[in-house]
């Protein structure tokens, strides 16, 4: 999108104006010039109102309608406000108009009230204009809406873009510019499908069938009911430790109790890895006894059964030699123990023919062969065990040292604690808080893995239903048919929940390597802007070898903001020229309108940016107060300008007199602050 | 073409593409709306249309 040409009619303090935008491709900037209160927040609101039919004013919102001329009007009269915009977008030059028509109701009424509204967009082809369908549509394609903020921003809050409760904003904004927005929906979307046919499958089928799918979905909302709580409950555990981060930062600041805390502090470390070494231990002994525990109990009842067999052997009893007559008493008695006949006769031959067979090696090996084989083995056998065994009590040995060592370090803490009290009333209150919050927070861990094994067995549940749906035959072809439009919903929302996680991790590293890029461009300090893997935009510091977070100033949250910015427009601008063929993932040329962008930098970091702002996108235009603009602003981007308008404000007396403001190309003496 | 109502002949690998095109084809022609509506609908007989 490629902004040609603004008129404003009527709107707030503007008569008839309008505005040229620079289209250059080194010449890129417009600049619009204004004292606070001009005009400047009006004019970014023309944008949204255009677009979305939205605006976002401090003084009197609702009155969009120019003051001096409804104060002017007659009460039959129709007052038309209206702001157009001329573009180019993909090749195309379109005219979009939104037209509001006001009506006083009293003579001295000057909000108005509406009684019309239009949105127009037409397209030119060839010297023709013709209306596009859907106009409205049609331009929150062009720009949607939910972006509107990274490209329509307010220099005045765009610091908080990398502020703690702005990080969602920040998730959004990289899904739906890279495409992942409609990988979402259409995974959610699928789900809901194959629901219904699930659904409709159950109404079609059998009573079994149906209550099958009743309970699964019963169960599943019974675990959807658990996820929900879990959630509460680490949003309140995480809650409590900030709380408890903030009593331990006053005990640390408080001259009486730095010290004790700082002790307490380094006490509470070497605690933590202490219970982590003991849960390790503990993982180790459970794995041995479920791999090798066997040993402890098989050992001795091998043991016992080698000895018998020894005892059986040393009486002659096992010998193949004895089992040779045995079978030889049998086959003179022509009588088998199962009571079938072993006579000679055709009849019963090849009863004869078998047990003369097992005579011989064949029984030796079999029985007296394995006998010998367990009694020699049983030395082996019990070496085993005593390696098994051994290695469970060095573990446990280690273990409850740990133990110990974890009741000391538990002992000294408290200790430091009962010193801490005594340091007078308002260190004891902060230690009592401590220690509530601490329980609380023990407390909310506990919730916490119980809900978790609850999942655990609610989902283990749902899987059995599933089976068993599975399992399930059904006659009828419209049960068969809703069960396979089922089954094809669930495979593509498969396929895509995988090209989803995939391209996530893409777009995140994408993201941070422009971002980190963008924000050594402009940064001053030894500092990096990164994307993580939560999608949050963090500042950091190399300490040592360590990577810290660092507190930002408001100048670089501004300037991380700027790059993130930055860095969306331009990946949306390489994806968009490298014309991919893909189904959710095209990107888009977008223009920046900024409204004081320089707000709270000093000039060091007024001039970073300056030098990057007209690259970070293909067009970009700038509101600015004339004390932003003087000096290190005015030479790095005057150069990059080849539009500027200074608006020209008079507010008049309100009685026979109203606000108004003119925008012109030339600088005129009593402009600016 | 649609597909074949033995439920004993796996779903071809064409057909899921299809279905897969003809979504992601609904959720774009959305993607401006912040609650797409009808898009369920939409994806629900697309799905009818090529399994039936």
């Amino acid at each position: 999108m490629e902004l040609i040409r603004l008129r404003l009619q009527n709107f707030r303090q503007f008569r008839d104006e309008s505005i040229e935008f620079a289209r250059g491709d080194k010449k890129n900037v417009t600049v619009v010039h204004g004292s606070n209160g001009a005009g400047k927040t009006t004019l970014l609101n023309a944008f949204t109102w255009l677009f979305y039919g939205e605006v976002s004013f401090d003084t009197r919102p609702d009155r969009l309608v120019n003051e001096g001329v409804i104060a002017d009007a007659s009460l039959e009269d129709k007052i038309s406000v209206v702001v157009g915009l001329k573009f180019n977008h993909e090749n195309k030059t379109y005219l979009a108009k939104r037209e509001s028509t006001y009506q006083k109701q009293t003579d001295d009424d000057l909000d108005g009230v509406r009684v019309d509204h239009d949105v127009t967009l037409d397209r030119k082809s060839g010297a023709n204009w013709s209306p596009v369908n859907n106009p409205q549509d049609m331009l929150t394609q062009i720009v949607p809406e939910r972006l509107s903020e990274l490209f329509f921003f307010d220099g005045e809050d765009i610091d908080n873009l990398a502020g703690i409760d702005n990080q969602d904003q920040i998730r959004k904004a990289i899904e739906n510019i890279m495409g992942l927005t409609i990988l979402e929906r259409a995974v959610k979307h699928l789900g809901d499908a194959a629901k219904r046919f699930e659904k409709e499958a159950g109404d079609l089928g059998s009573d079994e069938y149906k209550q099958l799918i009743q309970d699964k979905n019963e169960i599943k909302e019974e675990a959807e009911e658990l996820e929900r709580k879990k959630v509460d409950k680490i949003n309140a555990k995480d809650q409590l430790e900030r709380e408890i981060d903030d009593i331990k930062m006053k005990l640390r600041s408080r001259p009486g109790t730095a010290e004790l805390q700082r002790e307490r502090e380094e006490l509470e470390e070497d605690l933590k890895e202490e219970k982590s070494e003991i849960n390790q231990l503990t993982k180790e002994l459970a794995d041995i006894v479920g791999e090798r525990g066997f040993a402890s109990v098989a050992v001795p009842l091998i043991r016992e059964t080698a000895e018998d067999l020894n005892e059986l052997r040393k009486e002659g009893v096992i010998p193949s030699e004895l089992s040779d007559s045995y079978l030889d008493d049998l086959l003179n008695a022509e009588m088998c123990l199962c009571g079938r006949s072993l006579s000679d006769d055709v009849e019963h031959r090849e009863y004869r023919n078998i047990v003369e067979e097992l005579k011989g090696d064949g029984v030796a090996d079999g029985v007296e062969g394995s006998a010998l084989r367990i009694i020699h083995d049983i030395d082996r056998f019990t070496e085993y065990q005593q390696s098994v065994s051994k290695n469970i009590e060095t573990k446990m040995e280690e273990r409850s040292k740990s133990r110990t060592n974890k009741e000391k370090l538990e002992e000294k803490i408290s200790e430091v604690g009962r010193k801490l009290e005594s340091e007078g009333e308002s260190a004891r209150e902060l230690e009592d808080t401590l220690e509530n919050k601490n329980d609380e927070r023990d407390n909310k861990i506990r919730e916490i893995q119980d809900i978790e094994n609850k999942i655990k067995t609610k989902k283990s549940r749902i899987e059995d239903k599933k089976e068993e749906i599975s399992k399930k035959e059904d006659e009828r072809q419209e049960t068969k048919l809703a069960k396979r439009r089922q089954e094809g919903a669930k495979r593509v929302q498969s396929t895509l929940e995988n090209s989803f996680y995939q391209l996530k991790d893409t777009v995140r590293k994408m993201s941070n390597k422009r971002v980190n890029e963008k924000f050594g461009q402009i940064a001053t300090k030894d500092l990096t802007a990164k994307i993580n893997q939560d999608f949050e935009l963090k500042i950091t510091q190399t300490v040592g070898n360590d990577e810290v977070e660092v507190d930002k100033s408001t100048g670089e949250r501004q300037i991380a903001s700027l790059a993130f910015i930055g860095s969306l427009v331009s990946i949306a601008r390489d994806r968009y020229e490298q014309d991919t063929d893909s189904d959710y993932f095209e990107g888009g040329i977008y223009p920046l309108v900024m409204d004081s962008p320089f707000g709270a930098l000093d000039k060091s970091h007024r001039r970073q940016i300056s030098k990057v702002i007209p690259t970070l996108a293909n067009q970009v235009i700038v509101f600015a107060t004339d004390s932003q603009w003087e000096g290190p602003v005015e030479q790095e981007m005057s150069r990059r300008a080849a539009q500027q308008y200074w608006l020209n404000f008079e507010p008049g007396d309100g009685s026979t007199t109203y606000p108004k403001t003119q925008l012109q190309a030339e600088k005129l003496t009593a402009g600016g602050d | 073409m649609n597909e074949s109502t033995d439920e004993n002949v796996p779903l071809s690998d064409e057909k899921i593409t299809t279905i897969q095109e003809r979504t992601l084809k609904i959720e774009k022609s959305k993607l401006h709306m912040t609650i797409p509506q009808g898009a369920i609908n939409e994806i629900e007989q697309v799905i009818r249309e090529e399994i039936n």
